[in-house]
């Protein structure tokens, strides 16, 4: 139709702005982090960070415990997906609702409420490091609850559970098998998506790291923010590119998945 | 597996019919460690909350804390700040991935553009807290990158009164992760805008302007409606980059409950409770209100 | 001057032809029907008229005006989809309206307007309904409703009922024709199927890779085939190929059988010389006066009122149909059997 030229104008227009928008800050930021030198650009922020003993300490904790995370959450969430499809069908409007309850308490509340729940007696959990990195990965376990459980449910949707169950029973195949052998092998994709956004969130995430007291990159983070410079822009780099390399290794492995499966919702 | 003996009904020979109610306990047995885990540390921690926000300091029951949220100044600032921002950046934010969602749909902007927007708007969307408040801080702070830039065109916008560490500054950063989700959520919903419409729209005589009015805002209102909800939950909840940002300057609902955590700086730790569980109740109306609208949805644009 | 006109109408896509020499002149009243496989550059001269397409060259006229270039919505043509393209946000009535509503239209004049075509279509009770509780037969009658309710100039249909089940399509169909009839409106209706375009058309436009293969009444095309794409587009057609004895004669032999042929074929070709024959003319058994051939039944494949036995004479096959009523002696696969068609019912291509 001969409008399309004009339209393709404004189009280009609002490209142009959503590009800006995205990629100024980004720009800004790196920019800024190079300048730790005065006249000079180098990289020199990054290095004070990555010499910085707290920081290691920071990125080897987010690391297990983001690990820690993420397959506990493949070893609760795949097996329970996997059975709700199969034999409670009409457990899954309830269980989309329970994927909404993470957004519908924030999580500065949920903080609140570990720390009420289980920080004094009987449970006593926030006297000691280990047994709070208890509430910590449950934290975490909530947060990613919602893309987890999308993801291995968009997997489940593509392939036809019920009939690939039956077919590998029939010739003789334990659960066990199933799911080790035939369902998970279905879902790398989908299992993936959901551990890489899980590692980005953990690795990202500041308020039930902050609170709950844990030496984690968030709350390094902000201690950095307090009286530094440079540094804190060089972190925030450094933070992008775990997201951009954890959502480009989803997009790697998806082969261009769905809106659904990058956000989750 | 047993089962009385009786005639078979029609039920029991329906293979996808629910299983005899015997039958039904032991599957459920395989969502145990899942529902163990919901109650443990999502359950659990959130009724506590509900029902201490019930009690006053000596443990008796009262609504004085929930009437307290309606009284005491500082809390209604804190909730009007916060629902403020979630409502202003939720517009912006809305308006704005509606329209380069558009530039890359319908408006025909090339695969690569596009593909570009969507895998960074995949990021954005996700990207928050500190982070991003550096970024904002190292972009247009008082020694920002833009500052410096904007300076250098001798154009100083501290001096016109812009400060990111208010409320305007944590607009555009609240805006960083809205606009995104808006784009994500509503590139799907103009794509399956049924080409046919518009030429049969356009068959009939309709202009570009009446087709939109009558036929393709009206379908997508309820897709777009639904996502601003979802936007605005976001702000509303949202903690790291405020206090990032402003660090109290702001009042807002969610930094509140974090200076009650850190200590109790209300004078009435009950009180805190109350306000946690009104976020709560904000959080669950928006929720409710998204999900009907997106049933409304998924009814035109299948 | 013809009603609608199209001359030298001419479409290319980045380099590949969709439509080429495209000539019709297409007079008021008339149902035309543009009938080929997919790709065959059908729906793209439709839409051309409609204006969603714009020609690389060449004129579209209506009623005397030039509408080669003129946007979509001036062109006061009236289209049906093959999809429907119901709006789901409107009623049927605020459907069947739109086109009136958009020309400013009162209330009272759209209301009368949208109760008519209610009535043409035998769907008054549908008033309020929406589009997502219609079947797809009912969405279609009420698209049908929403592309004549403004009254257009012509009627464009690109294959209204391809998404449709077999029954409601025939009833569908006859629906059409009645309608059409009724208000006279020029139609052009866009199909693969060819029962679809013999049983609706005044005439019919066989086209076949961008090209206009035929232009004729469902007659011509079907008796008098002038290509060979087109006689075995439409309907079923044994092509055999033979060796001509005596071309003037049309005598041909095919094995150690000679037969006589009715006619030459505009687009014979020397090189490859075929024998044409319709199913439906062969019969079983001897008939003096006709040819017989002789051959083994290789398989019998039954259709209800039709039975369709396939016979091998040597390297080549014949299709017969034969009516499937009380008199008919089925033969045996593997038998050999005689068959026979007059000399006027085949031709030479």
């Amino acid at each position: 139709m001969n409008h399309k030229t004009r339209t393709s104008l404004w189009a280009w227009l609002w490209v142009i702005i959503g590009a800006l928008y995205f990629f100024v800050p980004m720009y800004g930021t790196f920019d800024f982090s190079l300048r730790m030198i005065k006249g000079q650009i180098s990289l020199e922020a990054y290095r004070v960070i990555i010499g910085d003993p707290l920081f290691q300490e920071a990125i080897v904790f987010s690391l297990e415990m983001a690990v820690i995370t993420i397959l506990i959450s493949v070893i609760l969430f795949v097996p329970t997906t996997y059975w709700i499809h199969l034999r409670l069908p009409k457990l899954r409007p309830v269980v989309e609702l329970i994927t909404l309850l993470p957004f519908i308490v924030p999580t500065i509340v949920l903080v609140f409420g570990l720390i009420r729940t289980y920080g004094g007696p009987p449970f006593s959990l926030t006297n000691t490091g280990e047994t709070t990195n208890i509430l910590l990965v449950g934290g975490y376990l909530v947060l990613s609850m919602p893309y987890m459980y999308r993801a291995i449910d968009v997997g489940l949707r593509s392939i036809d559970v019920r009939v690939l169950t039956e077919a590998s029973l029939s010739l003789g195949s334990s659960w066990w098998d199933v799911i080790l052998r035939v369902i998970v092998p279905n879902l790398r994709v989908a299992i993936l998506s959901g551990a890489l956004i899980t590692f980005a969130t953990v690795m990202g995430e500041l308020v039930l790291a902050d609170f709950l007291v844990r030496p984690a990159l968030g709350p390094y983070m902000v201690e950095i923010g307090k009286d530094r410079v440079f540094e804190p822009a060089a972190l925030t780099i450094f933070s992008f590119a775990i997201n951009w390399a954890a959502m480009g290794l989803i997009a790697f492995f998806a082969r261009g998945g769905t809106a659904q499966q990058i956000t989750g919702r | 597996m047993a089962q009385s003996k009786q005639t078979p009904s029609l039920l029991s020979t329906n293979p996808s019919k629910p299983k005899s109610s015997i039958n039904l306990s032991w599957d459920w047995l395989g969502v145990l460690p899942f529902a163990f885990f919901i109650i443990v540390f999502l359950i659990l921690p959130s009724s506590r909350l509900i029902t201490d926000s019930f009690q006053d300091a000596h443990g008796n029951f009262t609504l004085h804390n929930f009437v307290m949220l309606f009284e005491d100044p500082l809390i209604v600032k804190a909730y009007y700040n916060s629902i403020q921002i979630s409502v202003v950046t939720s517009l912006i934010g809305g308006v704005l991935g509606f329209l380069v969602a558009y530039a890359i749909t319908i408006g025909g902007a090339p695969g690569w553009v596009r593909t570009g927007l969507i895998t960074f708007s995949g990021i954005a969307a996700n990207f928050g807290g500190v982070p991003l408040a550096f970024a904002f801080i190292a972009t247009v702070g008082r020694t920002g990158f833009l500052t410096a830039l904007l300076n250098m065109a001798g154009f100083d916008i501290y001096d016109q009164g812009f400060s990111l560490y208010s409320f305007l500054g944590l607009c555009l950063a609240y805006n960083y992760f809205q606009f995104p989700l808006m784009l994500l959520t509503i590139t799907p919903a103009l794509e399956s805008l049924r080409k046919e419409w518009r030429e049969a729209a356009s068959n009939m005589g309709a202009s570009t302007f009446q087709y939109w009015k009558d036929i393709a805002f009206p379908i997508l209102m309820p897709s777009i409606l639904a996502t601003m909800l979802l936007l605005f939950g976001s702000a509303f909840g949202a903690f790291a980059t405020a206090q990032a940002l402003t660090g109290g300057t702001l009042v807002l609902a969610s930094l509140l409950i974090g200076t009650q955590i850190r200590g109790d700086t209300m004078g009435d730790a009950n009180l805190g409770y109350a306000l946690a569980v009104g976020m709560v109740v904000v959080m669950a109306f928006t929720i409710g209100l998204y999900a009907l609208l997106q049933r409304q949805t998924s009814r035109w644009l299948r | 001057m013809a009603f609608l006109e199209f001359s030298h109408l001419h479409k290319e896509f980045s380099g590949s032809i969709a439509v080429q020499e495209f000539n019709l002149d297409v007079e008021q009243g008339e149902f035309i029907s543009f009938l080929g496989p997919s790709g065959c550059g059908k729906t793209t001269t439709l839409r051309m008229v409609a204006g969603f397409e714009l020609p690389s060259s060449g004129r579209v006229t209506l009623a005397g005006r030039d509408m080669t270039y003129v946007p979509p919505n001036k062109r006061n043509v009236g289209m049906v989809f093959q999809s429907y393209a119901l709006f789901p946000n409107m009623t049927v009535a605020e459907n069947i309206g739109y086109g009136l509503k958009v020309a400013g239209k009162p209330k009272t004049k759209i209301k009368h307007r949208v109760d008519e075509m209610l009535a043409l279509i035998h769907m008054e009770n549908f008033y309020g309904r929406y589009p997502g509780m219609l079947s797809g037969g009912q969405q279609q009658r009420v698209a049908l409703a929403r592309a004549l309710a403004f009254q257009p100039q012509a009627l464009l249909l690109d294959e209204p009922l391809s998404a449709l089940d077999a029954k409601i399509r025939l009833e569908l169909r006859m629906e059409i024709r009645r309608i059409q009839q009724q208000l006279g409106i020029t139609t052009i209706y866009v199909t693969h199927d060819q029962e679809e375009a013999l049983s609706l058309s005044d005439r019919i436009v066989v086209m076949s890779q961008g090209r206009i293969e035929q232009i004729g009444t469902p007659y011509e095309i079907y008796k008098t085939p002038s290509t060979e794409f087109v006689a075995s587009f439409v309907g079923q057609l044994n092509l055999v190929p033979v060796k001509i004895l005596d071309m003037e004669a049309k005598q041909g032999q095919l094995g150690e059988h000679i037969f006589q042929a009715g006619r030459l074929a505009e687009k014979f070709s020397p090189e490859s010389p075929c024998l044409a024959v319709r199913p439906e003319e062969i019969n079983l058994g001897h008939q003096d006066g006709h040819n017989n051939l002789q051959g083994k039944v290789e398989s019998i494949h039954y259709l209800g009122s039709i039975v369709r036995i396939r016979v091998e004479v040597g390297e080549a096959h014949f299709l017969m149909d034969l009516f499937n009523d009380h008199k008919l002696i089925m033969p045996k696969v593997g038998e050999n059997c005689n068959f026979n068609f007059p000399a006027e019912a085949c031709w030479l291509i």
